[in-house]
């Protein structure tokens, strides 16, 4: 901690002189505070010159049966163990969408294999944590502070915090990393220059336009000498409020068709794809969907299930189609903290399990198929009654954050594993 | 999940509330405070402890409170505290009366809002904004947020346990909040609300549901580093198997019932301890009694009471008196907040505390307290606004409850911004101050010195000089109207000496 203290420091006077700068530049102009005062790079851009995507982090959280979305149609104890819960496989004519043979996307899922069938969706499964927890925050703390195997607590940076203190940033380093939300996820605790911003359309700096410049340098100088946290979270609102706050997020028409969801997560999506095609350089966006614990009636057919598979299936193509041929780098990464149980329960729910199907997206992913070690669902295959997990989680990452994401070595991100590179990425 | 423990570096430029010695300040080179009121360099100060108390006793500091601190003197004035039920509270009170769903029993809920739940949710929602900001009973009011977010429940979080959480509120935390220890965990563990919210009531023999029975060794007693091992998670749920609430369609719906017939009556052993067959409801109570009086969960509860009411990170010999206590009293909470408050406690405190941050419903309580804010839709819209900034009351989704640390609420600062900026400008739905209210505030107070003033009035003298000064020299700078007014206030509430206490 001491370490990340001193280096919030350094990076803190540095946007300090920065900042200076931009006023002493716009001091000026009298430019109003509606309007950006940041050019843009081009660095993402086509033709630019930084080759890193953006890493858009999607955490499906509360347990998503990635057994009803990614359905393992072919394995002969799948029907019979899933019972009344089994979704047919494409042959039923249910909508499901055959992807090899043994797998098939339930109808609910069916958007996602307009990606799938470019090759830019790639679904690994039977993925999942080297811990099996039964814990929801648990399991998602571990799983974004990459905490290794055996240790007793949850480290207190998360994984992609350690990645961007190890890589310069893309732009000026004031906002690397931006999460949809009200409060930071674990994933970016202590990231440098990372802000929660729950509805980016909206961030704006508050109150009355005229005096919004004076307002604005009042607080600039009082919160400028403040350490971490808040002199850096202030200096980074700061700078958000120029770019988030620059960008036209209404009247914005997404391309290709593209149609987003209404509601929170496809408009968070939608809100990235704006602030990604405006050329803001982001290292990291995350948007979670929330509230997949079907302990109790989950309708994974036509249920409450099927309708958020439906939303999450439907914001990922809108983004894909958003995005395609957009020049954007991306990789979006979507997962959840574990599966559920492979047998219902007495409520037609599916209580907590282990092994997952993970979904990675975009042009640098060697998608179109499912990457599996699928280890059975026989009782003897089983892990505690769970599918078990045969991929973790963090040799995917690790490879997205080495081949994708400009990391130079990925060890450091995740403290006591050796990566092994499974070919997740072209 | 306590292990989150940012290394704090004490703010430079903050004025001292609890006895940080000047030298440390001086040291740092930042901005040393210049005020009247700051120490002189290398004298140590011996803290206001009745700021301190008006400050983390309290849902939001006020001058009224403070004036009452001092008046009293700290001792009465917590020992009144202590017994809420003592204090008059004509004015909340005739605001909860407002809405009878607050009252009722559950059956009576169930009969009024079966098929509207939500309602009712709202209207506590709206009843702890009002209660925080309107309450005498200030403390126990922060005690009782505290248990909230220790045995936390999300308020929405299942269908069936919605209707639930009135009754939550009321007749397990409110009702034992200054109680016994024991007698609030039971509570707790019998109740319809956690029992929805963790499974309690799916958790039957043969196909025990572990989700209470590791929340309440993590989270309610034992802590993340107690001593136990997933066998005993396992071994404590089959305890706790055939314990629900009879169901709307049964007799007492909503009461504690235990179901022999879902119980799982084979022996077990928790934490080492033989639990023999047969015993049926009682295996469960010998549990939350051994949890109870265990020396961790006295251990860790005590460091989390003291975390919350006296400071962050207090000194192992600061947790060591209340320890004391607890253990005297067998886990009297009100002498164990007594303590936690004491002058000893809070000297102990102030060697290694540091400040601590608001939470953003602290923060626009407080608000909302210091500058008179007058509520047009009984506070329905300052409940839901809270969730912008992360905070509305009761819909924490995890079992761990809403987090206390720096860490957790310091990276979202323009949050914070819009909302005091809103809140003074008339922007939040529902709220409003009235110009009255701020001119009241300023008194007779010249233009030179209104940026002072405000900041007393605000937070006791917790703003550094320097920020004070800032937000002045804007005042200076430009024709003084009505809106320049609101714009200091809001430009205090936004700096960061406002952010603590």
């Amino acid at each position: 901690m001491t370490r990340r203290s001193e280096r919030a420091a350094c990076s803190e006077y540095a946007n300090l002189s920065r900042r200076g700068f931009l006023r002493t530049a716009a001091a000026g102009a009298a430019v109003s505070s509606a309007m950006p005062r940041i050019a843009f790079s081009a660095s993402r851009g086509s033709g630019g010159g930084t080759q890193r995507d953006v890493l858009i982090n999607v955490f499906l959280r509360g347990g998503m049966d990635g057994l009803s979305a990614v359905v393992p149609y072919g394995d002969p104890d799948y029907a019979s163990s899933r019972g009344p819960l089994a979704i047919p496989g494409p042959a039923s004519g249910n909508g499901s969408v055959d992807l090899d043979g043994t797998f098939c996307l339930s109808p609910s899922a069916a958007p996602l294999h307009t990606p799938y069938a470019d090759g830019r969706l790639l679904v690994v499964h039977a993925a999942g944590a080297p811990i099996h927890t039964l814990s929801h925050f648990d399991g998602m703390r571990r799983w974004e502070t990459a905490t290794p195997a055996g240790s007793a607590l949850p480290l207190s940076e998360g994984w992609v915090s350690r990645h961007l203190d190890t890589i310069n940033p893309l732009g000026a380093g004031t906002v690397r990393a931006l999460s949809v939300s009200a409060l930071l996820p674990w994933t970016l605790t202590g990231a440098p220059g990372a802000i929660p911003i729950a509805v980016p359309a909206t961030y704006s700096f508050p109150g009355e336009t005229a005096t919004a410049d004076d307002r604005r340098q009042v607080l600039a100088d009082m919160y400028t000498p403040q350490p971490a946290p808040l002199g850096p979270a202030a200096i980074s609102a700061l700078d958000a409020l120029d770019q988030v706050g620059g960008v036209q997020f209404f009247g914005y028409t997404p391309s290709n068709g593209a149609v987003y969801p209404s509601g929170p997560f496809g408009g968070g999506l939608r809100s990235v794809a704006t602030m990604l095609k405006a050329g803001l350089d982001l290292e990291c966006c995350v948007v979670d969907l929330d509230g997949w614990d079907h302990h109790v009636q989950m309708g994974p057919m036509n249920g409450t299930y099927a309708g958020m598979l439906d939303n999450f299936a439907r914001s990922l193509e809108a983004f894909y189609l958003d995005l395609k041929n957009s020049g954007v780098r991306y990789t979006l990464v979507a997962h959840s903290e574990f599966g559920r149980r492979i047998a219902p329960n007495l409520s037609e729910g599916c209580d907590h399990g282990y092994g997952n199907a993970m979904f990675l997206m975009g042009d640098g992913i060697d998608g179109g198929r499912v990457l599996t070690q699928w280890p059975g669902m026989d009782p003897a295959s089983l892990n505690e009654g769970d599918l078990d997990v045969t991929i973790d989680y963090r040799d995917v990452l690790a490879e997205v954050a080495e081949r994708r994401l400009g990391s130079a070595d990925a060890g450091p991100l995740f403290p006591g594993h050796t990566a092994t590179h499974l070919g997740v990425t072209l | 999940m306590q292990s989150q423990r940012p290394s704090l570096r004490r703010p430079r430029s903050r004025r001292s509330i609890i006895g940080v010695p000047s030298s440390q300040s001086a040291s740092t080179g930042g901005s040393t405070p210049a005020g009247p009121n700051a120490p002189a360099p290398g004298v140590s100060r011996r803290p206001d402890l009745d700021l301190v108390l008006a400050h983390r006793a309290t849902q939001g500091f006020t001058r009224r409170v403070l004036g009452e601190i001092r008046q009293a003197g700290r001792t009465a004035w917590l020992d009144r505290q202590l017994n809420p039920l003592l204090i008059p509270d004509p004015v909340a009170d005739a605001f909860v009366a407002g809405f009878p769903s607050v009252s009722m029993s559950l059956p009576d809920l169930h009969a009024n809002y079966a098929t509207s739940a939500l309602e009712p949710c709202e209207h506590l929602q709206q009843v702890c904004v009002a209660r925080s900001v309107l309450s005498e009973r200030q403390l126990l009011e922060r005690v009782v947020e505290f248990w909230h977010d220790h045995f936390n429940v999300d308020q929405l979080e299942t269908v069936r346990g919605r209707l639930f959480f009135t009754s939550y509120d009321r007749d397990v935390i409110r009702q034992h909040a200054l109680g016994s220890f024991e007698d609030l965990l039971v509570a707790v563990a019998k109740s319809p609300a956690m029992s929805a919210y963790l499974d309690g009531d799916v958790n039957i023999v043969g196909a025990a549901n572990e989700n209470f029975g590791r929340e309440v060794m993590e989270l309610h007693t034992l802590g993340v580093d107690g001593p136990y091992t997933e066998d005993d998670v396992k071994e404590i749920s089959r305890c706790f198997t055939g314990w629900r609430y009879g169901y709307w369609f049964e007799a007492n719906p909503g009461d504690f019932f235990f179901d022999a017939a879902d119980h799982d009556f084979g022996p077990k052993t928790v934490l080492g301890t033989q639990v023999p067959g047969g015993g049926g409801v009682q295996d469960g109570l010998d549990m939350l009694h051994m949890l109870a009086v265990h020396p961790k969960t006295l251990d860790y509860v005590s460091r989390k009471l003291v975390s919350w009411l006296s400071g962050m990170e207090p000194p192992q010999a600061a947790v060591d008196r209340v320890i004391a206590v607890w253990q005297a009293t067998g886990g009297d909470l009100r002498e164990v907040v007594r303590e936690a408050l004491s002058d000893e406690t809070l000297l102990l405190c102030s060697a290694t505390t540091q400040y601590k941050l608001k939470r953003p419903f602290h923060f626009g309580i407080g608000l909302m307290r210091q500058l008179g804010a007058e509520t047009s839709d009984e506070f329905l819209g300052a409940a839901r606004i809270f969730e912008l900034v992360g905070h509305r009351p009761y819909v924490w989704g995890t079992p761990d409850g809403y987090p206390d640390t720096l860490l957790a609420w310091g990276s979202d600062v323009n949050g914070r911004w819009a909302y005091a900026t809103n809140l003074l400008n008339g922007g939040l739905p529902g709220l409003s101050i009235p110009l009255s209210a701020l001119t009241e505030l300023r008194g007779s107070v010249p233009n030179q010195f209104l940026a002072e003033r405000l900041a007393m009035e605000m937070a006791g003298g917790l703003i550094p000089q320097a920020e004070v000064d800032r937000v002045q020299q804007y005042i200076g700078t430009r024709p003084f109207t009505d809106q320049v007014l609101r714009d200091a206030a809001a430009l205090l509430a936004s700096s960061p000496g406002y952010q603590f206490y």
